[in-house]
């Protein structure tokens, strides 16, 4: 369905639909992330909203669920960094207060370095790694989702999965250095 | 699965057949190849690290969900405000945390003024010289905690704000300023406001009568500084209701404290004064996410 961006009842229309077609699929994507329903739910709320601002740019139905699907995988890495930056400026500003010397760096486990790895990767390897690995879905919902070939997502998979596999290795040999070194 | 049932799924479908076929050669290769054994138990743990829980719902259940997602979809224009504001209140924590961080004293130790103390404005409008690196410092921490996107950020005595653009900041110039509302020589707002060059400041502040100031503020990238000011003074009993109205431009050079210009009310008369200084922050990199970022020093 092409989409007039100047019609706002038309793009509100559009929204509408997409929350009944794929509202699963959007909470799937956030909470893949955040693993928090209420603020996998704010990210797709907010993920709406952008839409609305940025309707303009969108031209039909299948781009937008594209789009949305995007702006909810972005959306939800940015919001845990955040989260996370917080959290260790905190740890900091509480071990300069006690002076100890531990380093807050001791408490990222393997899901957070994967989920930071998989934010280092270049659209659209990023968004199709999440939908294909962290929410399940198949190569050719992929493939429908995206709006690729299923070459496309089968040739971003495997350089996406190679990367985070680099990663992957480099976290078992910084264990494994930790574990000599105790 | 039967027999049966295994044969007929082979007849029905060619290409399950061939997908077999390939299948079956992948297993035969992956018996006698350890990389790809390797690789198949790497992908194993990042599936288990990363797959979700299936049972997981929101709030409430699908259909609920559904229904608050709709209505966020029906109510688009008027929701995006109600969301930048959450987002704003996310940001002030943020702001205000990083300002404890790097150790300033500066919100603790600085006087806060009340409405009906007497200030001399000429003073407390321009930035001393220990300021504006503590500033800048703090711009380039909240900075880093959104990705270099940070256009601008607010610090009051009364709340704290950022701004945050949609992609990452280049620039490395700031601009500071002093905002200072006085009436009958009070000082009854006073605000501090660290802008990139080029970027839109739109904030609102909480006066201590209930009233609420609106301020839209962008600075030029060119030298000497130019200066777009919007201020309104907003009754909250009624938020469409503009009270008074300020709208300038002004050339600044940097250490000068100019008079904006004055509001006139029913309650009286209002004077902005706007203390100017300019500074900048250290490269902005892309951020990598694998390692912590170390932007954030202070070019003077």
């Amino acid at each position: 369905m092409k989409v007039d961006s100047r019609s706002p009842d038309c793009f509100q229309s559009l929204l509408a639909e997409q929350v009944s077609a794929n509202s699963r699929l959007f909470f799937r994507l956030a909470y893949g992330v955040l693993r928090d329903s209420s603020v996998a739910e704010e990210v797709c709320q907010h993920a709406f909203m952008k839409a609305w601002e940025c309707r303009g740019q969108i031209s039909d139905g299948s781009a937008l669920r594209a789009w949305l699907s995007r702006v909810v995988v972005n959306e939800s890495l940015g919001l845990l960094r955040r989260r996370k930056t917080e959290h260790r400026a905190l740890a900091d500003a509480r071990l300069a207060v006690s002076s100890t010397t531990s380093s807050s760096t001791d408490t990222i486990d393997l899901r957070e370095r994967v989920i930071n790895a998989i934010a280092a990767l270049p659209e659209p390897t990023r968004l199709i790694v999440s939908l294909r690995i962290q929410s399940g879905f198949s190569g050719n919902e992929v493939k429908e989702i995206v709006g690729c070939s299923a070459a496309e997502v089968s040739r971003q998979l495997h350089f996406g999965m190679d990367i985070l596999r680099k990663d992957l290795a480099s976290f078992r040999e910084l264990e494994l250095g930790a574990s000599h070194g105790m | 699965m039967e027999c049966d049932g295994t044969r007929e799924l082979f007849l029905k479908h060619d290409e399950l057949l061939s997908d077999r076929k390939r299948v079956l050669a992948a297993v035969e290769h992956l018996k006698s190849c350890a990389e790809c054994q390797a690789a198949l138990a790497d992908y194993a743990d990042l599936r288990e690290v990363l797959r979700n829980p299936s049972h997981v719902e929101p709030v409430g259940g699908w259909g609920q969900f559904q229904d608050r997602l709709k209505s966020t979809a029906r109510h688009s224009e008027r929701v995006t405000f109600i969301g930048w504001r959450s987002a704003s209140a996310v940001a002030a924590s943020i702001t205000l945390l990083a300002l404890a961080i790097i150790g300033s004293s500066y919100l603790n130790n600085r006087p806060i003024p009340h409405e009906g103390q007497l200030m001399a404005t000429s003073g407390t409008s321009r930035f001393s010289p220990a300021e504006v690196p503590q500033q800048v410092q703090a711009f380039a921490k909240v900075s880093e905690a959104f990705d270099n996107r940070a256009s601008w950020m607010l610090i009051s005595d009364h709340s704290s704000d950022v701004g945050v653009a949609e992609t990452a900041i280049t620039e490395r110039s700031l601009v500071l300023l002093r905002l200072t509302l006085l009436r009958a020589q009070s000082v009854v707002s006073k605000a501090d406001l660290v802008l990139v060059p080029g970027q839109q400041a739109d904030l609102t502040l909480p006066l201590s009568d209930g009233k609420s100031l609106h301020y839209r503020i962008s600075a030029s990238r060119t030298t000497p500084t130019s200066l777009s000011v919007w201020l309104e003074i907003e009754n909250p009993q009624a938020p469409s209701e503009t009270l008074a109205a300020l709208a300038t431009q002004l050339p600044l050079a940097p250490g000068q404290v100019v008079s904006a210009g004055q509001l006139a009310t029913t309650s009286g008369a209002y004077e902005l004064k706007v203390g100017f200084a300019r500074s900048s922050v250290g490269s902005r990199k892309s951020p990598d996410p694998l390692t912590p970022s170390k932007r954030g020093e202070v070019n003077d």
